[in-house]
């Protein structure tokens, strides 16, 4: 089980994640709507693990990464993000992400890339 | 062993005895005499102290002796000789083989020599080679040489004193077994000139056999050099020296048996290599003498080294007998009309001529004509096996071929795209076929990006970035995580292709695959899908479907306007319009009309972007835009489809429905052939509640039946009435049955029924009276006929369904043919239902038939 921070700007976005990961035996222990806030939230919690979305207004994901991983340089971050945004993908593990989930997602893909990335 | 085999070897083992007998002795250090030089003859001895006494005899030297005891009494021992009356000018005398601790040398009285420390060499025990010049006026005088002898256990000169002028001497000495420098220098270049060709030799065995050869050679050009006799005078004495003589003699017979047991095998028992690894033994010892010579030195250790190593007569005994086993071995083991076999017992012939025939100091030669025999038979093995692998190569080269054209072939026809690139990103040489109609254009050393998206810079980009970054993960971690990013499908040129990505060795291998036939049935699938979909979602909601028509043809036409003549501010306008149109979309799309649906969706697209940016919009440009618009256009795309397919008709009753069967049946099978179970056979059950009638439509015929035949058979009755029968059925599934319900009826009026007169005679009401009533009941469908006619005799119930059973005697025009009632049963039996039958003579009868509910 995985303390996961869920950050998305959609809420419903949010909320099906939460249950795809709640339904995967994981805790989603804080959300964040916006890069900023993802950091603050990761600062208070100490997830084992971040869900990020890319397109985000204020902060959007890459910065979030980056902010988080220059001062938690273990953070463990996904990426969520559907194919027609690659290049950003491709950005955010240059940024430093573990790994990243294409929209729309399944809970066995959720599973498996989670697993993999708490693995390491 | 064949018998020429036998032959050769028995004549080489033959000479190797006469040599053996030769070498025995082994005094192949004899020099030649010139006439430029000679030798001080007539030499004598006395034992004495440091100055010469006058007293003690002299006695005569024996140089075959060479040496004597050491005087425990004396430390010296005084040598004299005379010298010649005349003759040269300015000689030199040439001293060699001087055993003693020190010398010194007198011209009668007139010291003209003293040994320095360092001219004592093998352990302090021989003075070296001295060439000393004589002083003027040397003739007639006596030379006296002074030996000291203090740890030396023998004293004396073996070898020889020559006089002569320098140059000759020189000469001399060098001459003297210069061939012995001159082969061992040729040997060591012959090594080294093999060392540099054994690069070459791939094969293992055949490289163990050019080293042994090599060492061998190397061994004798060793001992060449080692006993050539000037070494001493040539350079300083070394401890290397005894190394490298008694290392090099000793090996030489070991390299060469080692050499046969690589080319012709180590015969019966690894006799062979027992041969060579007993001669190796015999080097320890030396080895160890010598090293314990050079150490400590000690006399005993030396005596015991110079015995050891002058046991030339076991040595050589050994190696004769060692030779006699290997030919024995050669005869042996190696085939018939073997070459390398012959050419070996040439060279040992050879050696063996050379000592008992010519002289004994070609032995060398010898030697030589044996290296070169060696260096023939690996010759002649390394053109077999080069011959050999040539023709491997060429026979691997053709299967290559073969094969290489065949996978070719397969690649070809495969139907596939394959190529390859590797890090430079441009297309490797080697590509199937069907890359040059995908591409359509030879695509060999261009950038695969270039290839792939043409026109697409972004996309091109980001590709270079993942294929560098899987290209230069070695360790393939990174691959899973980011193959997934690379396209699977694109359009190029207007193809669909799809493809697939290997990666093999840092090389990337892709598969592209022309997928276009199979999209564009896949689309024409999905079209054909849409618009069945939208097709029977009309169909069964024809209310919904008029309504929304309607509505929409409204909307555009009167209502759009008054709205934007409204005193709306522009915001709420456009919200209206909005949501109206968002509306309109969401009505179309519940019935599947997916043109019209994706053109307000472009529209509420746009409307949105006005909504936000509001200020630069004004009413006008609002007005003519919504003007522009083709909105019958857009429904009339859908609206075409659906005439096309359901008919003019059915947009003219919008209050009920009007299909022609036909042109159901052609929807049902276009359902049929273009959707797969289960979708299809959701939308045909949709489609053929259409059709279903209540079942009591089919029975609509039978109260006009009825009432003609009882004026035909002249019975009066009731009006029939069908009570229920609202459940919806399959008409087809019934039709058979129900109209073979004509018998019953008939039978009911023809036969059951009274006549009025004998009605009222039996106190019946004067009409007949046939009662038809339909019921549901635990998913069956009871349909009751019921008469009050006269019955059936109890006895025949039970055969009335039968074929050929009649109550009457003549067949006539209405019943009696005893077939109606047996064609009412085979119809019910068809559709799985059965029926009973009650009746009361005098009262009446009831069928009731139970039937199964089709849809």
């Amino acid at each position: 089980m995985a303390r996961v921070l869920i950050v998305d700007d959609s809420a419903a976005a949010r909320k099906s994640l939460q249950l795809v990961l709640q339904g995967l035996g994981h805790a989603v222990i804080g959300e964040a709507a916006n890069g900023i806030q993802a950091y603050g939230e990761y600062e208070r919690y100490h997830p084992d693990l971040v869900t990020m979305d890319i397109t985000m207004p204020k902060s959007d994901g890459i910065q979030a990464i980056e902010r988080i991983l220059e001062r938690f340089s273990n953070a463990k971050i996904i990426v969520i993000s559907s194919l027609a945004q690659k290049t950003m993908v491709l950005k955010a593990l240059e940024a430093g992400a573990k790994h990243y989930i294409i929209k729309p997602f399944s809970p066995d893909k959720v599973s498996k890339v989670i697993n993999l990335i708490l693995e390491d | 062993m064949k018998k020429s085999n036998f032959v050769l070897s028995a004549v080489c083992i033959l000479l190797l005895i006469l040599v053996s007998i030769q070498v025995l002795p082994y005094p192949l250090f004899s020099f030649h005499q010139s006439t430029s030089t000679e030798p001080i003859q007539g030499w004598e001895y006395q034992w004495g102290q440091e100055t010469l006494s006058k007293n003690m005899p002299w006695q005569k030297w024996d140089f075959q002796q060479g040496h004597l005891e050491r005087n425990p009494r004396y430390k010296y021992i005084w040598l004299k000789a005379e010298l010649p009356q005349e003759g040269y000018q300015n000689p030199v005398i040439y001293f060699y083989g001087i055993l003693a601790d020190s010398l010194h040398v007198y011209l009668d009285k007139e010291l003209i020599y003293q040994s320095q420390e360092t001219d004592t060499i093998l352990g302090n025990q021989v003075i070296r080679k001295i060439i000393m010049p004589l002083p003027n006026e040397w003739q007639g005088k006596t030379i006296f040489l002074r030996l000291e002898a203090t740890s030396n256990q023998y004293i004396g000169i073996y070898g020889t004193v020559l006089l002569g002028p320098h140059k000759n001497i020189l000469e001399q000495i060098f001459k003297h077994e210069f061939d012995h420098i001159l082969l061992g220098s040729f040997f060591l270049t012959l090594a080294s000139i093999m060392w540099a060709v054994s690069i070459f030799v791939r094969d293992k065995q055949q490289k163990k056999a050019l080293f042994a050869l090599i060492f061998f050679t190397i061994c004798t050009g060793g001992w060449n050099i080692a006993e050539y006799d000037n070494v001493d005078l040539l350079f300083f004495y070394s401890p290397l020296w005894p190394y490298l003589d008694g290392i090099s003699v000793l090996m030489t017979p070991i390299a060469g048996f080692y050499f046969f047991e690589q080319v012709f095998g180590s015969g019966p028992g690894k006799i062979i290599r027992r041969i060579w690894q007993f001669h190796l033994l015999y080097v320890i010892p030396y080895l160890v003498l010598v090293t314990l010579n050079n150490t400590i030195f000690n006399e005993n250790v030396y005596t015991f080294l110079t015995t050891y190593y002058s046991w030339t007569y076991i040595k050589l005994l050994f190696i004769l007998y060692s030779l006699i086993l290997v030919l024995v071995v050669a005869g042996l083991v190696v085939k018939r009309d073997n070459l390398e076999i012959k050419i070996f017992a040439a060279g040992i012939t050879f050696l063996a001529l050379s000592i008992v025939c010519v002289d004994l100091d070609l032995a060398n030669w010898g030697i030589f004509g044996l290296i070169v025999s060696l260096i023939l038979i690996l010759a002649h093995r390394f053109v077999e096996n080069h011959d050999r692998l040539a023709a491997w190569s060429k026979n691997l080269e053709q299967t290559v071929a073969a094969r290489t054209a065949s996978l070719r072939n397969l690649l070809n026809n495969a139907g596939q795209g394959f190529l390859s690139f590797g890090e430079d990103l441009l297309v490797n040489e080697e590509y199937s076929e069907e890359c040059l109609r995908i591409f359509g254009q030879d695509i060999e050393k261009k950038p695969i990006l270039d290839l792939l998206f043409p026109e697409d810079e972004e996309e091109k980009n980001f590709l270079e970035n993942v294929f560098r970054k899987i290209i230069h993960d070695r360790e393939g971690s990174l691959r899973e995580k980011y193959l997934p990013l690379l396209p699977n499908e694109l359009k190029l040129k207007g193809q669909d292709i799809q493809i697939q990505y290997k990666i093999v060795n840092d090389i990337f291998m892709l598969i592209i695959t022309d997928v276009t036939d199979k999209r564009f049935l896949e689309r024409q699938v999905e079209k054909e899908r849409n618009l069945l979909k939208m097709v029977v979602r009309c169909m069964l909601n024809r209310r919904d479907f008029h309504e929304y028509v309607n509505d929409y043809r409204n909307f555009y036409s009167s209502r759009l306007q008054q709205i934007l003549a409204g005193e709306c501010p522009l915001p709420e306008l456009v919200n209206e319009i909005f949501r109206l149109v968002h509306t309109f979309k969401g009505s179309f799309s519940q019935l599947e009309m997916v043109k019209v649906v994706q053109h307000l969706h472009n529209l509420e697209t746009d409307l949105a972007d006005w909504q936000k940016n509001l200020r630069n919009i004004d009413l006008s440009s609002l007005k003519s835009y919504f003007q522009k618009l083709p909105w019958e256009e857009w429904l009339e795309e859908d609206l075409r489809i659906l005439q096309s397919i359901l008919g003019q008709d059915f947009f003219k009753r919008p209050e009920g429905i009007y299909i022609e069967k036909t042109k159901l049946l052609e929807i049902e099978e276009k359902i049929l052939s273009s959707l797969q179970p289960p979708e299809s056979e959701h939308l045909l059950k949709e489609i053929r509640k259409l059709s279903l009638k209540p079942f009591r439509e089919l029975l609509d015929a039978y109260p006009e039946y009825i009432e003609r035949l009882g004026e035909k058979l002249n019975k009066s009755i009731k009006p029939l009435q069908i009570q229920g029968g609202n459940t919806l059925v399959n008409p087809d599934k019934y039709l058979n049955f129900t109209k073979s319900l004509v018998n019953v009826f008939r039978n009911i009026v023809d036969h059951g029924l009274e006549s009025s007169p004998e009605r009222l005679e039996r106190n019946k009401p004067e009409y007949g009276n046939i009662e038809c009533r339909i019921q549901v009941q635990d998913e069956k469908l009871y349909l009751t006929i019921k008469d009050d006619g006269r019955g059936i005799k109890q006895e025949i119930v039970s055969l009335i369904f039968k074929a050929g059973f009649s109550t009457v005697d003549g067949v006539r025009e209405i019943s009696g043919r005893g077939m109606g009632l047996a064609a009412v049963k085979i119809e019910l039996e068809r559709i799985g239902g059965s029926v009973e039958v009650s009746t009361q003579e005098g009262i009446g009868t009831e069928f009731c038939f139970i039937l199964p509910i089709l849809e």
